[in-house]
C-alpha cells in the first residue's frame, strides 16, 4: 500500500482510536469497580486489539507496537494468568494516556515522550512478569507474483487433487488454474477416474483431479502460495520438470482451454479428455 | 451483475479501506460491526464473507459457524482477518469453515489477489 493509500484511511483511524481510547478508559474504571469481570476484560482487550490491528494497517506503528505489549496483559487476564489488581488497571489507564499523546501527535500535536513510554512497559513487564506475548510474527499474507522478482522461465508439472468437500468449503478449484493460468502457459489435463456414475454422483462433491504443466518465470513458492488456502486437505505436488534448454527446444504447444494428451504416467484407460469449458460447466453445476 | 461481498469487522477503518478497495474493483460490499450484524444482513445476496475474528455479540468464529450451518449460504467462501501470530486461532477458523484467510496488516493488493482467488 502506498503512502497516499495510507494517508486516506489515516483520519479514518484516528478518529476511531480516539473512540477506542474512551471506551477502553471508561472499560477501565468498571473494571475497577468489578474486578472479576471478563466481559469487562473482553471490552477493554478488544479495544486494545483494534487500536493495535488497525494501527498497524495504516503506519501506525509505534502505537501498534506499544499497544500489542498492553493489549497482551489483557490476553492474560482474559485467560485467567493473570489478575485484576489496582496496580494494573493504574498502568492500563497510564498507557492508555500514553497512546493518546502518541496517537495526538500523529495528528500535529505534542510530540510523545518516549522515556515514559518505556517507563510504563518496563513496569507493565514487571507486574506481568514478561507477560508480553510473542513476537508479533511477520505476515503471513500471501506472497504475490512480482515480475522483478521472475526468474528464469521453467516448466512445472503440478499434481493437484483437492478434498472432495473443496467446493462446499467455498473453494471453486477452476479459479485456481485460472490463476495458474496467468502466470504463463498452462497444459491441463482432468483426472476423472474417480468421477462415479450418475447415479451415484453427489452434485456438491469435486471428484476431479488434475495434471498440470506450467510454464512461467514465476518462483515455486508463488505458484505454491496459489494453493495456500487447500493444500492441507488435497493431494498436491509441485515438481520442476528437468531442466531443458530453451532456446534452442521450442516452447511447448500453448494449449490454454484444451487439455492435451495426457502424459505416460496416467494410464489411458483412467483419463478421460475434456475441454476445459466441458469442465467449467461440470463443476459451476456442483459450486451452484 | 456486480458480485457483492460483506466485509464484517468492528474497526470501521478497516471497513471503509476494505469498501474502498473492493469498490474500485467493481465488487458490490455491504458493511456489518459484527458477527450477529452480519448474520442480519446475510439474508440477501452475498456472494463473499469477509471477517474479523475479534468482535463483540459474535465473534468470526461463531459467524463462520453460523454461516456453515445455513444451508442457504452452502459453499460461500469465507475469509478470515486476522491480526492472531497463533496457528490455533487459525485453525480454530478452518475448522469451523473458513475459507481462506488474511493476517493483518495487509495491503490493498495482497486483499485483492485472494478476493480475486475465491471470486473470480
Amino acid at each position: 500500500m502506498g503512502a497516499p493509500m495510507i494517508d486516506k484511511y489515516k483520519q479514518a483511524f484516528q478518529e476511531e482510536a480516539r473512540e477506542l481510547l474512551a471506551e477502553l478508559e471508561s472499560a477501565l474504571l468498571e473494571l475497577d469497580q468489578n474486578r472479576g469481570d471478563l466481559d469487562i476484560v473482553g471490552r477493554a482487550f478488544r479495544a486494545l486489539h483494534t487500536i493495535k490491528g488497525s494501527g498497524a494497517m495504516f503506519g501506525f506503528d509505534d502505537i501498534a507496537a506499544f499497544t500489542h505489549h498492553l493489549e497482551g496483559a489483557f490476553d492474560h487476564l482474559r485467560n485467567g494468568r493473570l489478575e485484576v489488581t489496582a496496580e494494573l488497571i493504574r498502568l492500563a489507564l497510564e498507557a492508555g494516556d500514553q497512546i493518546k499523546v502518541m496517537l495526538e501527535q500523529t495528528a500535529g500535536g505534542a510530540e510523545a515522550d518516549a522515556g515514559r513510554a518505556l517507563a510504563i512497559l518496563a513496569a507493565l513487564e514487571k507486574l506481568t512478569g514478561s507477560a508480553a506475548p510473542e513476537k508479533q510474527s511477520k505476515p503471513a499474507a500471501p506472497v504475490l507474483p512480482r515480475s522483478e522478482e521472475a526468474g528464469p522461465e521453467m516448466e512445472w508439472r503440478i499434481r493437484f487433487r483437492p478434498n472432495p468437500e473443496v467446493l462446499l468449503h467455498g473453494t471453486n478449484p477452476l479459479l485456481l488454474l485460472s490463476e495458474l493460468r496467468e502466470m504463463g502457459r498452462l497444459r491441463v489435463d482432468a483426472d476423472m477416474a474417480a468421477v462415479p456414475p450418475l447415479g451415484e454422483m453427489d452434485p456438491e462433491r469435486c471428484y476431479m483431479a488434475w495434471d498440470l504443466v506450467l510454464t512461467t518465470v514465476a518462483a515455486r513458492e508463488v505458484i505454491r502460495d496459489v494453493f495456500i488456502f487447500v493444500e492441507d486437505e488435497s493431494e498436491l505436488r509441485i515438481e520442476a520438470v528437468a531442466a531443458e534448454p530453451a532456446a534452442i527446444d521450442p516452447p511447448p504447444v500453448a494449449v490454454q482451454r484444451k487439455s492435451a494428451v495426457a502424459g505416460a504416467a496416467a494410464p489411458a484407460a483412467t483419463s478421460i479428455r475434456v475441454s476445459a469449458d466441458k469442465l467449467d460447466q461440470l463443476v459451476n453445476l456442483g459450486a451452484n | 451483475m456486480a458480485k457483492t461481498i460483506l466485509t464484517v469487522d468492528d474497526s470501521a477503518s478497516v471497513r471503509q479501506m476494505v469498501k474502498f478497495t473492493l469498490s474500485d474493483a467493481g465488487y458490490a460490499v455491504i458493511e456489518a460491526v459484527d458477527g450477529k450484524d452480519a448474520l442480519t444482513k446475510l439474508t440477501g445476496p452475498v456472494h463473499l464473507v469477509i471477517t474479523d475474528l475479534n468482535m463483540p455479540n459474535l465473534d468470526g468464529i461463531g459467524l463462520i459457524r453460523g454461516v456453515r450451518a445455513n444451508p442457504a449460504l452452502k459453499g460461500i467462501p469465507i475469509i478470515m482477518l486476522t491480526t492472531e501470530s497463533q496457528e490455533s486461532r487459525k485453525q480454530e477458523g478452518k475448522a469451523a469453515g473458513a475459507t481462506g484467510w488474511i493476517v493483518k496488516p495487509f495491503t490493498t493488493q495482497q486483499l485483492l489477489a485472494v478476493v480475486k482467488r475465491l471470486l473470480g
